[in-house]
């Protein structure tokens, strides 16, 4: 059988996946052999004709031999094994590339693959094409040697004459019978390794197909992938700089920190299973299944985080990104903060004299409290668990409390002299009738009439804080 | 407490959370009672602080019923909010009832003789000209809180019916209004079932201080709500008024402290006499009870930050926080806290003044849970895409 030659480097180098692959399946240079194998591993052993003794064949044996040695083809018989042989070897080539392309096993990516597989198949058709080319011109010198034979035997009148015109062949120079034999066998092993040669190159030739189609359906589908992934990112981009602040909150937590440490974790398993989805539905389905994945998995990860949890995430991401390690408990930070707005703006003026109950309570989820202090109450915020809010009620203040009343008493009284301010005819009567009998004690006196709202507190660093 | 002085912050630390804390008490503790919330919002700035409590409920997932009554055709700017699971929808101010027609108040009212005793020669318009009174109906009320209430006065008819429509639905009758949105009707049914469990109701009564409709509204829309949930029935609730200013408001008209005063002294009276007054449509207000039963009062003292006048943009931040102060009392369960500690009051230096002046100031810290599940979606879809990629071709 002719063996396929191959260059053998110095140092053998490594063996590339796709060669590996290959041989796993048996597609090296030894396929053409295995593919004449039958089911036990026996070779198949084409029809060879022994020489001739030197003491010569029985008269049966010689008259066999001479009817084959006529044959003008091969005798064949090995077909339905080389085609059984070749069918299930393309199946199994096949369906291996498809598993192996689509179980993620390979150590390298799959495209690189597909291709450095294609390059190695085509060297491998390049062998087998040059082995078959030289088989085939065997086989032709063996048939032409042979058919001369044949043809200088059909000079002869009849058998003896031909066994004696064989023993003249040695000595006058024609072939001899020894040399047909050759011939014949020779030509009998050469359409064997021709055949199998050509079913090796059928698998071949089939498995590279099936990866030229594999790599136009991947570049189709990372195509699709690319076209989307820009998308996407198109989409992320405009939603972070289109991200607009809730009016009125003292702190917001930053939705790009958040989403930015979520999605950094490389979960193996929305790969797999994207995977999985694509080779059930085909690649078709790729957008929707990612999309699928996508929202599915930023529920989950979203499902657990409460306002604490936003935080503290945000402060961990800050921290990372800044350096400044676990020095500061950002959740700490943020209701120091709240807080500060808080006691820092106040809602109304008071006089110094005055006294009123103050509640300060932390709104929290789930209502238990998340900070210790002794001036702090704790509520539930309510069915939201993505909020933390301060609060407090200053509450039984009189009217008299109020330092706007107090500073505007005389400007008021001077203002209701000009015009009627009051609405309700009961309370403007009323208002009269007090003033006429001065009940209420007169007015205090200022040097000059102060205004009626004095702003003596410094606002502009708490402006800048809060805003 | 005092307010600080000096740069010190209020140091905060994190609780710990002990297996003892959380161990259940002897007493099984009763739920929350379950409070509906009514908005009726008077003036300018009531509509807009009502819009930006629509707009926190809305956010938190749920309705607030609200009805919105001016004298200026004008209404609040729309505001823009994502709402779970419909992301970004308009709230706008839908259920209003607009005082004034055509024509001048001040020449309407002499066909009445009550309205004509009562502002003519009773005195409400001294020393007011006519000129500042020349509104054409419909317009605004030129920060002058007589023209409102000749207003509510002339049109008291149609204002009484749509209040008693709109606190009609309170004692559980299905018709309230039309929703103007399928946004709002899916709201407006998830609310209905809070309102099947809700045991009482907290009407809230958000108004400005300094100007005219809201200061008018206050001295007579709280009476009006009173005599009509009598009428119905209606016993298990508290009113509550909310004025908002002056400081916030300085600068805008000339009369925004005499306004604010006027208004705090006639609600003061009334807090002690109650009022009594008669209407063009024969109803007569005759009761001792107070205006409100709560009446909080939110300003901002350190506005104006420069000059004379607030700018607009001091304005609207004021009126977010004034709006989130009361979100956070009205629709957490802050006030239940509260509220035990309000219910017994001490009388702190017993001087007999009627002490029922509040304040609530808040501030929150959160994230638009939708905005950022859409981030996090994308950018996993993005990354899954290219891991997808790095481990197909490169």
């Amino acid at each position: 059988m002719f063996k396929t030659k191959r260059p053998i480097p110095a140092e053998a180098a490594p063996l590339t996946e796709s060669r590996r692959f290959l041989a796993s399946l048996g597609l090296d240079h030894t396929l053409p052999i295995k593919l004449t194998r039958h089911a036990d591993g026996r070779p198949y052993q084409p029809i060879q004709l022994a020489q001739v003794q030197k003491g010569g064949s029985s008269q049966t044996t010689l008259v066999q031999e001479m009817s084959l040695l006529q044959m003008k083809k091969h005798t064949g018989g090995w077909d339905t094994l080389l085609e059984g042989n070749r069918v299930r070897a393309e199946q199994e080539a096949l369906h291996a590339l498809e598993a192996r392309v689509s179980e993620g096993a390979l150590t390298i990516p799959v495209r690189p693959f597909l291709q450095e597989l294609a390059q190695e198949i085509t060297q491998d058709i390049q062998l087998l094409q040059t082995a078959r080319a030289t088989l085939e011109q065997r086989y032709a010198e063996a048939e032409s040697n042979l058919v001369r034979w044949q043809n200088e035997q059909a000079q002869g009148q009849g058998l003896l004459e031909s066994l004696a015109t064989i023993a003249q062949t040695l000595i006058s120079g024609r072939l001899t019978r020894n040399d047909a034999v050759a011939c014949w066998n020779s030509r009998e092993a050469s359409a064997l390794s021709c055949d199998a040669h050509r079913a090796a190159l059928t698998i071949l030739i089939a498995l590279a197909e099936a990866v030229s189609g594999l790599v136009r359906a991947l570049d189709q589908v990372l195509e699709a992938a690319e076209s989307r992934r820009q998308v996407a990112a198109g989409q992320v981009s405009q939603l972070r700089q289109s991200y607009t602040r809730v009016r009125g909150w003292g702190y917001e937590v930053n939705p790009s920190a958040i989403a930015e440490v979520l999605t950094q974790q490389n979960d193996s398993r929305w790969l797999s299973e994207l995977l999985t989805a694509l080779r059930e539905a085909g690649s078709e389905a790729l957008i929707a299944q990612t999309q699928t994945i996508a929202r599915r998995e930023a529920e989950r990860l979203l499902e657990g985080l409460d306002i604490i949890g936003l935080i503290e995430l945000e402060g961990e991401q800050l921290a990372r990104r800044t350096g400044t390690g676990d020095a500061v408990d950002a959740l700490v930070l943020v209701g120091e903060e709240l807080l500060d707005q808080v006691r820092r703006r106040p809602t109304w003026q008071l006089t110094s004299g005055a006294r009123r109950r103050v509640e300060t309570l932390q709104i929290v989820p789930q209502g238990e409290a998340i900070f210790e202090h002794t001036s702090l109450k704790s509520a539930a915020y309510g069915s939201r668990q993505d909020r933390l809010a301060f609060l407090q009620v200053e509450f039984e203040v009189a009217l008299e409390e109020l330092r706007l009343v107090q500073e505007g008493r005389a400007l008021f009284a001077a203002a209701q002299e000009r015009r009627e301010h009051f609405v309700l005819e009961e309370v403007a009567a009323a208002w009269r009738a007090a003033s006429t009998t001065e009940i209420d004690a007169p007015p205090p006196r200022m040097s000059e009439p102060p205004p009626i709202f004095s702003n003596g507190t410094s606002h502009a660093a708490s402006e800048a804080a809060l805003w | 407490m005092t307010y600080p002085t000096t740069g010190e912050r209020l140091k905060l630390s994190r609780r710990r959370i002990s297996t003892a804390t959380t161990a259940t008490s002897a007493e099984p503790t009763r739920p929350p009672v379950r409070r509906g919330k009514l908005l009726i919002c008077c003036g300018n700035s009531g509509e807009d602080v009502g819009l930006r409590l629509l707009a926190h409920a809305w956010r938190d997932g749920y309705d607030l019923p609200a009805i919105f009554i001016n004298n200026d055709h004008l209404g609040p700017t729309p505001l823009q909010v994502h709402v779970p699971g419909r992301g970004s929808v308009s709230v706008t101010a839908t259920d209003r009832f607009v005082l004034g027609a055509e024509g001048n108040t001040r020449d309407l009212i002499k066909e009445y003789p009550l309205l004509v005793k009562r502002y003519l020669e009773g005195g409400l318009l001294r020393g007011v000209p006519v000129f500042e009174t020349y509104n054409r109906g419909g317009r605004g009320g030129h920060a002058i809180p007589t023209i409102t209430v000749m207003d509510i006065d002339l049109h008291i008819e149609a204002l009484y019916g749509h209040l008693r429509r709109s606190l009609q639905w309170l004692s559980g009758e299905p018709q309230r209004r039309t929703a103007a949105s399928d946004l709002e009707i899916l709201l407006t049914l998830q609310n209905s079932q809070q309102e099947a469990s809700a045991e009482s109701w907290i009407i809230v009564v958000p108004v400005g201080g300094t100007g005219s409709c809201g200061n008018g509204c206050a001295q007579t829309i709280p009476y009006l709500i009173r005599h009509i949930l009598h009428e119905l029935g209606i016993r298990n609730y508290e009113l509550w008024l909310v004025v908002l200013g002056p400081r916030a408001f300085t600068g805008l008209t000339a009369y925004v402290q005499h306004n604010y005063l006027a208004l705090l002294h006639s609600l003061d009276y009334m807090a002690e006499h109650g009022q009594r007054r008669a209407y063009l449509n024969g109803i007569t207000i005759d009761t001792d009870a107070p205006p409100c039963d709560r009446l909080f009062l939110l300003d901002d003292p350190l506005l104006p930050s420069q000059g004379a006048s607030v700018t607009e943009q001091e304005m609207q931040r004021f009126l977010d926080r004034a709006a989130l102060s009361l979100h956070l009392l009205l629709n957490t369960d802050a006030y239940d806290v509260i509220a035990s500690h309000a219910a017994n009051p001490l009388d702190l230096t017993q001087d007999q003044r009627i002490r029922w002046l509040h304040t609530v100031n808040g501030t929150v810290a959160g994230v638009e849970r939708e905005g950022l599940l859409e981030l996090v979606t994308q950018t996993l879809e993005a990354r899954l895409l290219e891991r997808f990629m790095t481990r197909l071709a490169s």
